[in-house]
């Protein structure tokens, strides 16, 4: 038995060259991913799958490296694999942050919903959940409504006009449940929505109106 | 020790179930292509004895909507069998299991129908009016309070009327059976859309019944009913209708309805409703 574990230990050491410096990079993206809250768990979703099949192939082929007869591994070796390691286990997780910092979409709130009859407007303030306003904010009107029995919540319009830092910068026609998309111009402070309901007429349309799905995409061109 | 061909083979299957495992978490279960479900016999639901809209005499169909219907059939390619259906099972045939693939029969679009069928439209847009005797004094809404007033069950009319009216409702299955309670007196009125009392006044012989000219309240749009569910179906269909609306629906009207006016009718073909997204 004594054996066995010194055995499991020397083979543990061997591969410690390489072991250890992915282990700094892979609690730091762990990290990374958990702080991103939602983000990252989707994140973790989509590049889950690739490094699972990844670590499974990885593991098939070690197997079958294992069983041959190879020739003990050099010092200066290790140290350049382990270097290397480290720089790519560091470099990408660094690249991603930095990424992610600049360019990566950015969740808006836009508070709750406002109940707008015929002719009816309101204006709602979007909140950025972090970094500064540059690039298309996207959202999906829902529409809804308890007066029946009305025929409002697919016809009505909504006139959407866009004020950035004071300034009217352009009118938006969006309907219920379509995506709509708003630029935002680089360097703005603040943003407004002004939202006037046009229903169809003699409907006395009361709408309740949430901009759900509320995103800044912040394309880096 | 592992052979080369049985490593690729493990990697296949890692690839092969992944790939399964990604498709099976894709959306539902895509919808029939709308040309191969509207094609051989398709049923289609439809009033009946409705003057001008649609009737059944000696063996053949009539109406603005049976009109719709064929003219429809044509465009597409496919042989029309219209049913007749009560104003309730406009709704309940399109959300049960039944043969039943379009519904056109004055059947108003509104938020609360849209929870439960999709529609496309509009091709007609009208408001609810009210029909007495030719000889009765009721000039406005008030002097329909406190009186019986026949709507039909499941429509439109009897939701908007009961709200907030004082009034003593009296529910019947169809719009003849109304338009019989109010020739014998058993209702003092009777509400729907006013198209369709336009229609039965225009085709009423002995002129003993009349639409009250100044009652005019809410709105109706006459949709196509189609089961939940159908974007495709829905857009089809719209297509369809802007077509019909911008080439047959002056003669249509006119042909069928004669005597009514066309005025606040005819919807904008470049601005029918959207199709709702599948829920």
């Amino acid at each position: 038995m004594d054996h066995i574990r010194g055995r499991a230990r020397h083979t543990l050491a061997q591969h410690a060259y390489w072991m250890v410096p992915l282990a700094v990079p892979t609690v730091a993206l762990t990290i990374a991913l958990l702080a991103l809250g939602e983000w990252g768990a989707n994140l973790a979703q989509v590049i889950g799958l690739p490094f699972a099949i990844y670590a499974a192939a990885s593991a098939i082929f070690a197997r079958r490296e294992h069983v041959a007869y190879r020739a003990p591994v050099s010092t200066r070796r290790k140290i350049a694999v382990g270097a290397l390691t480290l720089l790519v286990g560091a470099v990408l997780p660094a690249f991603g942050w930095l990424w992610y910092d600049r360019y990566a979409d950015v969740d808006v709130r836009f508070g709750s919903a406002s109940v707008l009859g015929e002719g009816e407007s309101v204006t709602v303030n979007p909140k950025l959940a972090r970094s500064q306003w540059r690039g298309e904010l996207t959202f999906t009107p829902a529409l809804s409504t308890d007066s029946t029995p009305g025929d409002c919540v697919l016809p009505a319009r909504l006139m959407i006009t866009t004020v950035v830092d004071g300034q009217r910068i352009g009118v938006t026609e969006a309907r219920h449940g379509v995506e709509t998309a708003i630029t935002i111009p680089d360097g703005v402070e603040q943003v407004e929505l002004n939202l006037l309901v046009k229903g169809p007429p003699d409907q006395e349309c009361v709408l309740t109106v949430a901009l759900t799905h509320a995103v800044l995409h912040r394309v880096p061109w | 020790m592992a052979t080369v061909n049985q490593v690729r083979r493990w990697i296949g299957i890692l690839l092969a179930t992944s790939v399964v495992l990604a498709s099976g978490c894709g959306e539902g279960e895509a919808e029939v292509d709308p040309e191969e479900y509207l094609s051989g016999i398709v049923s289609i639901g439809v009033n009946i004895d409705l003057p001008g809209w649609s009737e059944y005499s000696n063996g053949v169909w009539d109406g603005f909507d049976i009109t719709l219907g064929n003219w429809l059939s044509r465009e597409i390619g496919f042989d029309p069998q219209y049913v007749p259906l009560t104003t309730d099972e406009r709704m309940s045939r399109l959300t049960e299991a039944s043969e039943i693939k379009l519904v056109i029969a004055n059947f108003s679009m509104t938020d609360e129908r849209r929870e439960d069928i999709d529609f496309s439209g509009p091709y007609l847009t009208d408001a609810q009016g009210v029909m007495t005797l030719a000889g009765s004094p009721v000039r406005t809404l008030d002097d329909i309070e406190n009186k019986t007033v026949c709507v039909t069950l499941g429509s439109t009319g009897e939701t908007r009327l009961l709200a907030g009216k004082r009034i003593n409702p009296l529910s019947e299955n169809t719009i003849q059976r109304c338009v019989d309670r109010v020739r014998d007196g058993s209702a003092y009125a009777f509400s729907t859309d006013r198209v369709l009392l336009d229609g039965i006044v225009a085709h009423d012989p002995g002129r003993s019944l009349r639409v009250v000219p100044d009652i005019r309240f809410g709105h109706e749009r006459y949709g196509i009913g189609v089961r939940n569910n159908r974007p495709g179906l829905c857009n089809f269909l719209r297509g369809k209708l802007a077509k019909f609306i911008d080439e047959e629906w002056d003669d249509t009207f006119r042909s069928k309805l004669p005597g009514v006016s066309p005025k606040d009718r005819k919807p904008n073909s470049r601005d029918l409703t959207p199709c709702e997204k599948p829920s």
